[in-house]
């Protein structure tokens, strides 16, 4: 059987952004062809997954140092069977999470962590408060200061590129 | 590049162990030999060439703080540092050269001493300075008891070395300054240690990651030369052959393992200058790419 969806067409899917005939046409096909359910079952848990992940590091952002780590861990241990994200509209919390994996080899986990710590206190942000776009690049220039005082101004324009690059769902994290 | 570069820095800090221990050798079986005299300081232009590519380095990297920044002065120190080694084996060699390491052996080569004590002040000042921008982001702050009993360690070792009876090399000079500044190189190594110490609780607070691996080997050559110099003048030790021999080799290896340490942080420049390149040209794929070492990282780590 042909497979005709494409990635973005997947995407939309899953984010229940597509019409109804179109969203009906691939529940049809869904229906039909083994391989793309197995498909639509992974991406529709991942979906389902890192929003419930990203409810319990919101909470877990009072505990930045200790918790953090491990709830990452539990988050990947889940989603991993699932697949990856790749140009998905981002919450914040996902993408903070992303940021920090970026940072991590290059600074030291710990660094990366206690630079996210010093961005979070300069931008004044706290958890459970809404961010608008202006807020997360207030966020994201304090992000790269702090880390680009300890890896050099290459590193913070990599985290400032890598930030930018994120189309983030503005909201409560 | 990268390959290239970490495995000709590797390279020479095999050379120059090897190269340092075989003019101990020379030196012992034919002292007076034209090669034994020769030979004295015959490892002296491979430390040189480290250290003229250390300041290549060290500048490269200052390049890559913003001015005004405390780690851009702090990079700033140590290619001072870089400089004044250079000048100090650059003269080394010269008089060795011109015949006048022998001759004059208590005069005009006891000035090495002034570019050997400044280097060490730049180098203490340089990780005080890198110390102090990690502490601002509350890295490298909580010492532990292992910290502390290195750092009275290091203390300790002072009057173990002033009150020695192996004389330094230039305890005679001619010059009181250059006798001043010979007993005063124990201090200069002492805080340079216990700074070394502060470097070492930062690297561990880091985590493993590119910085901290540049520090580390920073780290090992200052703990490196910190040992040959007890081993110097350690009475019954210093006399050894095969130690003196061994001891030689470390010194000469640990120039280049400095090397090492300012050729892995220019190599993590030269990396995030390329994933800036990359995600200019194609940020979704350098996200997904993200994504992918998350998951592997994971995996891994469980």
């Amino acid at each position: 059987m042909e497979h005709w969806i494409s990635p973005q067409q997947w995407l939309d899917f899953v984010d229940r952004t597509l019409t109804p005939s179109e969203e009906a046409r691939i529940t049809a096909h869904v229906s039909q062809c083994k391989d793309c359910e197995v498909l639509m079952c992974g991406l529709m848990d991942w979906h389902r997954l890192l929003t419930q992940e990203t409810q319990l590091l919101r909470h877990s952002l009072v505990y930045l140092d200790v918790e953090i780590d491990r709830l990452l861990d539990h988050t990947l241990n889940r989603i991993r069977p699932v697949g990856m994200k790749s140009h998905w509209t981002w919450s914040v919390l996902d993408a903070l999470v992303l940021l920090r994996c970026l940072m991590a080899p290059i600074s030291g986990p710990s660094a990366a962590r206690a630079v996210m710590a010093v961005a979070f206190d300069r931008s004044g942000m706290t958890p459970g408060r809404c961010l608008n776009h202006d807020q997360w690049s207030q966020f994201l220039s304090n992000l790269s200061e702090a880390f680009g005082s300890i890896c050099g101004l290459e590193g913070a324009r990599l985290i400032g590129h890598a930030g930018r690059s994120l189309s983030i769902d503005y909201g409560c994290y | 590049m990268r390959r290239v570069t970490l495995g000709l820095l590797w390279t020479g800090v095999m050379v120059a162990a090897v190269a340092g221990g075989a003019v101990r050798v020379v030196q012992s079986v034919q002292p007076s030999s034209y090669w034994g005299r020769l030979s004295a300081e015959g490892d002296q232009p491979l430390n040189s060439v480290a250290y003229a590519i250390a300041l290549f380095f060290c500048l490269r990297i200052t390049a890559d703080y913003g001015k005004g920044t405390p780690m851009r002065l702090a990079w700033m120190f140590m290619a001072a540092s870089c400089s004044t080694s250079l000048l100090r084996h650059v003269f080394e060699l010269g008089m060795v050269q011109m015949g006048l390491a022998n001759t004059m052996r208590t005069t005009l080569v006891s000035l090495r001493q002034i570019p050997t004590e400044l280097s060490l002040v730049f180098m203490a000042a340089s990780l005080l300075v890198m110390w102090r921008s990690f502490a601002a982001l509350g890295l490298g702050v909580r010492f532990k008891w292992f910290d502390w009993v290195l750092m009275a360690a290091f203390l300790f070792l002072i009057p173990l070395i002033s009150s020695s009876p192996v004389e330094m090399r230039d305890s005679h000079s001619a010059y009181t300054f250059i006798r001043f500044l010979q007993s005063a190189s124990p201090y200069c190594l002492a805080v340079v240690a216990v700074l070394a110490v502060f470097l070492y609780r930062t690297t561990t607070d880091l985590g493993a990651g590119q910085l901290s691996l540049s520090l580390w080997f920073v780290l090992l050559s200052v703990a490196l030369r910190l040992f040959v110099m007890l081993l110097g003048v350690w009475p019954s030790l210093s006399e050894h052959p095969m130690i003196n021999i061994a001891s030689r080799g470390t010194f000469a290896a640990s120039h280049w393992v400095f090397l090492l340490g300012m050729g892995y942080r220019w190599l993590l420049t030269v990396s995030n200058s390329e994933m800036v390149s990359r995600y200019q040209q194609s940020a979704e794929a350098e996200l997904a790419e993200l994504s992918r070492m998350v998951m592997t990282t994971s995996r891994i780590r469980n």
